[in-house]
C-alpha cells in the first residue's frame, strides 16, 4: 500500500486532528481509537459509508473543540459470552 | 530586573573587600562630614561603581544564576529517544524492533497507528511534522532522518 487515495488520507487527517484535540480532556483518547479502529475494516470500495463517516467524524471533532466539553465517559456491557454466571 | 538582583548578589559578595577598601580611604581623609558614621553604603557605592566599572564580575556573575539550553541532539541520541518511543507503544514487540523495521510490513501496524507513532515522535521532540511528510515516514530509520534534516543535524 504504496500510496493512500484521497479518502484515506483525509482520513488519517481526521484521526490526527482528533487524537490532537481529545489529547488534553479526558476519556475521548480510547474511544477515538477504539471507534476508528473498528471502522478500518471497511471495504474501500463502500465509499458512501466512508464518506458518510467521515462526516460525521468532522462533525464530531467541531462539538470535542468546543470550550464547553469537558470530558467522555462510557458504560461497556460486560460480555456475554463470557461464561454464564447468575448474580444471584 | 534580574539584571538588578544580579547586581544586588554581586555586591553582597563584594561588600566585604569593599567595606575594607572603603576603611583605607576614610582614616586618612580630614573630611568629618563623609563621617565614619554614614553608613558604610555611602562611601561604598561611589566605590562600588567605580569598582565595578573597573573590573566587570564574570566569575562571580555564573554563581548567582545559570541559564540552559536542551541538549544538543546528535543523530545518536535521536535514534535513542525515537527507538525509545517506539518501544514504550504497546503494539510493538520491543525484540524484533531494528532501526530498519518498516512499520507495516515488518511490525505489522497499520496507517492509524503509523499516525499515533509519529504524533508520538512529534511530542517528544516538541515540533510538528505535517502530513504530507508524515505519511512518508515508515521506519525508525526514516523518522531518524527526517528529523536530523529538520533540526540541522550533521554527522
Amino acid at each position: 500500500m504504496a500510496r493512500h487515495s484521497k479518502l484515506q488520507k483525509q482520513i488519517l487527517n481526521l484521526y490526527r486532528h482528533f487524537l490532537r484535540a481529545g489529547r488534553d480532556k479526558p476519556g475521548f483518547v480510547p474511544r477515538i481509537r477504539d471507534e476508528f479502529r473498528e471502522n478500518a475494516g471497511i471495504k474501500k470500495t463502500d465509499f458512501m459509508h466512508v464518506e458518510y463517516l467521515l462526516r460525521r467524524g468532522q462533525r464530531q471533532l467541531e462539538q470535542l473543540r468546543d470550550n464547553n466539553t469537558k470530558q467522555l465517559g462510557s458504560f461497556s456491557r460486560p460480555d456475554p459470552r463470557a461464561g454464564s454466571r447468575d448474580p444471584d | 530586573m534580574a539584571a538588578r538582583v544580579l547586581q544586588q548578589c554581586v555586591r553582597t559578595l563584594a561588600r566585604p573587600s569593599l567595606r575594607l577598601s572603603a576603611a583605607n580611604l576614610a582614616a586618612p581623609s580630614a573630611a568629618p562630614s563623609a563621617a565614619p558614621h554614614r553608613p558604610v553604603s555611602f562611601a561604598a557605592d561611589s566605590r562600588r561603581t567605580r569598582w565595578l566599572g573597573l573590573s566587570p564580575v564574570p566569575s562571580v556573575g555564573v554563581l548567582c544564576r545559570q541559564y540552559s539550553d536542551l541538549p544538543p541532539l546528535t543523530l545518536e541520541t535521536i535514534k535513542d529517544r525515537v527507538l525509545y518511543v517506539l518501544k514504550l507503544y504497546d503494539k510493538i514487540n520491543p525484540e524484533n524492533l531494528q532501526t530498519t523495521s518498516h512499520f507495516m510490513k515488518d511490525l505489522g501496524l497499520d496507517s492509524l497507528d503509523q499516525v499515533e507513532i509519529i504524533m508520538a515522535m512529534e511530542d517528544e521532540f516538541g515540533f510538528e511534522i505535517p502530513d504530507g511528510e508524515a505519511e512518508k515516514l515508515m521506519t525508525p530509520e526514516e523518522i531518524v532522518q527526517y528529523i536530523a534534516d529538520k533540526k540541522d543535524v550533521y554527522e
